[in-house]
């Protein structure tokens, strides 16, 4: 009997290992995980730079390296601006829509829809394609 | 060996000198010795009239035997916390209630248990080896006290999953996933209570 309970315990263990794998996936899933986190950090730091809350309004700039706007926030720009996506080194897409409204996207590796559903600020969040994630955003406020 | 302490030496110099052991027992609870104590020290030594007495085997206790029981048992709670770390997250991943850094526990509960589970299995099978050629080890003081150190621990978790789980039902909480997550603790808990408990029952007297 405490043989089979030894067996049953082993092959319970044995579940969790291969389930457990099957969930997570190889190495190179976690590679990609990690790079799309880095990803999506990186976005919500550009948009948060974009937003400028609390600081005098500005028209949004024309690029991400415009240095004039929301200095305050500037200096955590300069990692994610010199190294750009994780993987490619690309520079992230931003688009301006208006002089309040823009988005700043990037290509996800892995499931986009999973990656918003694990972010807390889910309603900054677009997904106009599959693999594509964007951050959006409006400064509902009057230009100086 | 028997305990050299001064009562261990008086039952033993009494039975040399030929008194029965009521007239020993007598003799002691007449001194002021509790009767278990008395008859912790009578059973001592063998009833087999012989002279010199014949001490019997008592529990032993060695360093090699507190690092073999120490590391198993140290390997179980490691290995048994992270399998409950693992199922559960698994289990919120079919209810789909698994946030993103699901992955990061499951990630780590696996790595901990493709350590752990070979090394408790060796280990466990090598005492069952070294138990089944020699049964005098089954005497070990620090086996014994690994073991309801072990089951002291299981039963806790297992007094723990049920007042979790009537303290759900009472606030309305009990889902379908939350009593998966406590049939596996108990699983894992009972798992283990039960395996000690047996293997208490089924060994040979000490």
């Amino acid at each position: 009997m405490n043989k089979l309970l030894l067996i049953c315990m082993c092959l319970l263990v044995g579940g969790a290992i291969v389930g457990g794998l099957m969930v997570i996936g190889g190495p190179k899933q976690a590679r990609l995980a990690r790079e799309d986190k880095q990803r999506i950090s990186d976005l919500r730091i550009l948009r948060s730079h974009l937003m400028c809350i609390g600081h005098p309004r500005k028209p949004l700039p024309q690029t991400l390296t415009d240095d004039a706007y929301c200095p305050s926030t500037r200096h955590s720009l300069y990692d994610i601006l010199a190294s750009g996506d994780p993987a490619s080194g690309a520079p992230y897409v931003y688009r301006r829509f208006s002089d309040t409204a823009f988005e700043v996207c990037t290509t996800l590796a892995l499931n986009s829809q999973k990656a918003r559903k694990a972010a807390f600020d889910q309603g900054n969040i677009a997904l106009p394609a599959d693999d594509t994630l964007c951050f959006i955003g409006e400064r509902a406020v009057s230009i100086e | 060996m028997a305990q050299r302490d001064e009562l261990s030496i008086f039952v033993r110099d009494a039975l040399t000198a030929g008194k029965s052991r009521p007239e020993i027992a007598a003799a002691l609870a007449h001194a002021g010795w509790r009767s278990a104590e008395v008859q912790d020290a009578l059973n001592g030594w063998d009833e087999m009239p012989f002279s010199p007495p014949v001490p019997r085997p008592v529990a032993t206790v060695s360093a090699r035997d507190f690092f073999t029981y120490a590391l198993t048992f140290c390997v179980l709670i490691l290995g048994a916390f992270n399998l409950v770390v693992v199922l559960q997250a698994l289990v919120d991943l079919v209810f789909a209630t698994g946030d993103g850094d699901s992955d990061r526990p499951i990630r780590w509960g696996v790595a901990v248990l493709i350590v752990t589970a070979p090394l408790y299995l060796w280990l466990t099978l090598r005492e069952r080896q070294k138990l089944a050629r020699d049964p005098a080890h089954y005497r070990s003081a620090i086996r014994k006290w690994m073991i309801y150190i072990g089951l002291l621990l299981a039963a806790l978790t297992l007094l723990g999953d049920a007042i979790a789980t009537i303290y759900a039902l009472l606030t309305g909480d009990l889902t379908l996933q939350f009593i998966v997550k406590a049939l596996v603790v108990l699983v894992v808990a009972g798992g283990i209570f039960g395996f000690y408990v047996r293997d208490l029952r089924e060994e040979a007297p000490a």
